[in-house]
């Protein structure tokens, strides 16, 4: 009879292998432990592909500086490089499968070493000064975009063929439709110079000068008053998005026979939306956002110029002007961590959300 | 386990015929919004079923039956409307309402204490991320039931009655469970706040042969054990059979006949209804005869026939079937058979009848398609 049929793990014994074996074996079956593995195997990639390709890069960090010295200060080719010798502590003449055995050798101590175009300021300091700011815009902006993407979806999806879907998805669409550098651009261009509403040149860098990190309210005011024009931008272009998926994930929701069943057992209307409806139409989102997460931190290298916002991604666009080989590395290992890690996170969150991936995974 | 009850004949099916009414649908048309105008699924519908009655709606898909259903739980989709029509609910106190006209607020409060319901497919009528227990109290929560323990006697109480192993079933999520677990689990569910009617739409058919058995044999033991009312959706005959003790037969959005499950089987007056049971192998007896289809197919739902709506495919049919659409009458003789059909006297179980008029008939529904 199907009662018999149980779903039980079956647990098989190997009593010949020792102990240690056992809980070796178990820890590595492990759903976290298998995932943080994979991320680790990924960052050290994504590490050494880097390495090489920001060496072949047209031009190196020398070069910049020599080409700087003539344009600027009229310097001859052999009085420039002169200086640059004394200036850059690198030798790129040094084998490369060398250099980048020394690379691992200093990372694995957690030394990223000194910046090239900076120098005497290591490339972890610059990245401790710089990466909180991004991750607190690119963060904020993802999760503002999401939550209201999710939460107009759904109302589309509710008011699927009324006026208010028509005009919401032609919204949808065209934000969706403007790559973010252009519209940033355009807030500038129209809201701040043509027009004068927004005071785009004091909300320039990260901080009003006089206020310091703290746990102050003027803090976090001022913190969020200068991030607000790329939040902003980030929120602009993504929602659209985050409606579009939600609307036609809330609609094919509402068609499932679970949301019927829910209305006839008397399950106030709300609590289906949100637990049976909402809950569900979420879930093939979290993916996306899994993807989202590695564009937009991406994005922030051109969105930060523009609005001079002091974050990782202005350094970033520095960095490979001037070739700033070190700085570029640490840079994308701090970025390409950051996206591994929220890739996880959003896997862990998934998996606690949907019951029937938490024991499979693989 | 399940155990297994004989298969018998409901001894006492006329045994609700001085019970009180408990829903009375009248004149009840469904229609559906279609690119091509409004598609007439049920057609006036009347129809009156007692307390403890187990009803079996049966007819072919697009017949009409499940969308009746759903109407009277007011679950029809956006595109539907109920045309006309009353449906008269009696509680068990005697207090009476229109399900038609009754507001939505009071209708939630009525859902699932009055009446619930077990899907077609409820293999999905389950939320994925919900525990089954979570259903449960869910479900009991939007009710007034305010204790958890209380709920999770009573769950588990069902559960068993089911015959699922209470504890770990309550305690899973659905895609833990096999599909005739779930379709238990929807069972007892529908159970719960001890609900005067039942309405199960096609409760077994994507089962496997041996669960839609075991289905049925928990169906019938819950019915003695707490006496509810039973409307069951299905074109399954020989479930009508087990479960039945009346059955209407539907045909192009009409319950042609209404009778006690007996006559249905063994006197039927309706051509469509013989059809239909001749096109099954017989449920009882040891009298194999060969297997004979109805012709033709059911009428495009847009375009019904004049008159009849059978009489396309009908080998009794004359002028009259063509221009006159016959009332649901009682039958002479009986108590409460109902047939509506012009030349009910003379429609006999006759395979032969129908061979002689393949031909015209097919013909004839190709002219109206």
């Amino acid at each position: 009879m199907a009662v018999a049929a149980s779903t039980d793990k079956v647990v098989i014994h190997h009593p010949e292998r020792p102990a240690i074996w056992k809980s070796l074996a178990g820890f590595s079956q492990n759903f976290l432990v298998r995932r943080l593995f994979r991320a680790f195997l990924t960052i050290f990639f994504v590490t050494t592909l880097i390495f090489f390709l920001v060496r072949l890069l047209p031009g190196s960090p020398i070069e910049v500086y020599i080409n700087q010295q003539m344009t600027q200060y009229g310097y001859s080719y052999d009085q420039a490089s002169n200086q640059a010798r004394a200036l850059f502590a690198i030798d790129t003449n040094q084998p490369l499968v060398i250099q980048y055995f020394n690379y691992l050798g200093h990372l694995a101590q957690g030394d990223m070493g000194m910046s090239i175009q900076s120098p005497g300021t290591s490339v972890g300091s610059i990245i401790a000064s710089r990466l909180p700011w991004t991750l607190f815009s690119v963060g904020l902006g993802l999760l503002i975009g999401f939550a209201v993407g999710v939460g107009l979806g759904m109302v589309m999806a509710y008011k699927r063929g009324t006026w208010i879907d028509s005009a919401l998805t032609s919204i949808a669409s065209l934000t969706h439709s403007i790559p973010n550098y252009i519209l940033a651009l355009l807030v500038i261009v129209i809201f701040g110079v043509r027009l004068g509403w927004i005071p785009f040149t004091d909300m320039r860098g990260s901080l009003s000068s006089g206020v310091h990190p703290g746990w102050t309210f003027r803090f976090f005011a001022d913190a969020l008053y200068h991030a607000s024009l790329p939040i902003a931008v980030y929120v602009l272009t993504q929602v659209g998005g985050w409606m579009l998926l939600m609307k036609s994930s809330t609609i094919s929701a509402l068609e499932e026979d679970y949301v019927t069943a829910a209305r006839a057992r008397g399950i106030s209307e709300f609590r289906v939306a949100v637990l049976y409806v909402g809950r569900n139409a979420i879930l093939p989102l979290f993916t996306q956002l899994t993807i989202a997460i590695g564009f937009v931190v991406g994005g922030s290298l051109l969105i930060e110029p523009i609005f001079v916002y002091e974050g990782i991604g202005a350094e970033l666009f520095k960095a490979i002007q001037g070739r700033d080989y070190t700085l570029l590395q640490g840079i994308f290992l701090m970025i390409t961590t950051c996206v591994v890690l929220a890739n996880l996170a959003a896997d862990l969150l998934y998996s606690r959300l949907d019951p029937r991936i938490r024991t499979g995974g693989s | 386990m399940v155990q297994q009850q004989p298969a018998t004949q409901p001894e006492d099916s006329t045994r609700n015929e001085n019970a009180p009414v408990i829903l009375s649908i009248e004149n009840m048309s469904v229609e559906y919004k279609t690119p091509s105008g409004w598609m007439q699924a049920v057609r006036n519908v009347t129809m009156d079923i007692r307390a403890g009655d187990a009803v079996a709606l049966i007819g072919e898909s697009g017949s009409g039956k499940s969308t009746l259903g759903f109407a009277l739980l007011r679950m029809l989709p956006r595109t539907a409307r109920i045309s006309s029509g009353t449906a008269i609910y009696r509680d068990r106190n005697g207090k009476t309402y229109d399900l038609t006209e009754i507001d939505d607020k009071t209708f939630r409060r009525m859902r699932w204490r009055e009446f619930s319901m077990v899907f077609q497919a409820a293999q999905n009528s389950l939320n994925p991320v919900l525990k089954v227990s979570d259903t449960f109290l869910e479900t009991g929560r939007a009710h007034g039931m305010r204790s958890r323990h209380e709920i999770r006697q009573k769950a588990l109480k069902l559960l068993q009655m089911v015959q699922l192993d209470p504890d770990r079933v309550y305690n899973s999520f659905p895609h833990e469970l096999s599909g005739g677990m779930r379709q238990r689990v929807s069972i007892a569910l529908a159970l719960l706040l001890d609900p005067q009617l039942i309405i199960l739409d096609e409760p077994t058919t994507a089962l496997d042969i041996i669960t839609q058995r075991a289905i049925i044999d928990v169906v019938k033991n819950l019915r003695d054990e707490f006496d509810f009312t039973m409307i069951f959706i299905s074109h399954d005959l020989s479930l009508a059979a087990e479960l039945a003790d009346r059955v209407a037969t539907m045909y192009a959005g009409e319950v042609v006949e209404y009778c006690n499950v007996r006559e249905t089987f063994y006197n039927p007056h309706h051509p469509y209804t013989v059809g239909l049971l001749n096109a099954v192998p017989p449920i009882a007896g040891t009298d194999f005869t060969p297997l004979t289809a109805i012709p033709g197919a059911t009428p495009n739902l847009l375009h019904i026939p004049s008159g009849c709506a059978f009489h396309p495919r009908c080998p009794y049919a004359t002028d009259i079937c063509v221009q006159e659409d016959p009332p649901l009458v009682l039958l002479e003789g009986t108590r409460n058979h109902l047939v509506a059909c012009h030349h009910h006297d003379e429609v006999t179980k006759d395979p032969e009848v129908w061979e002689k008029m393949e031909v015209t008939a097919e013909a004839q529904t190709q002219a109206i398609g």
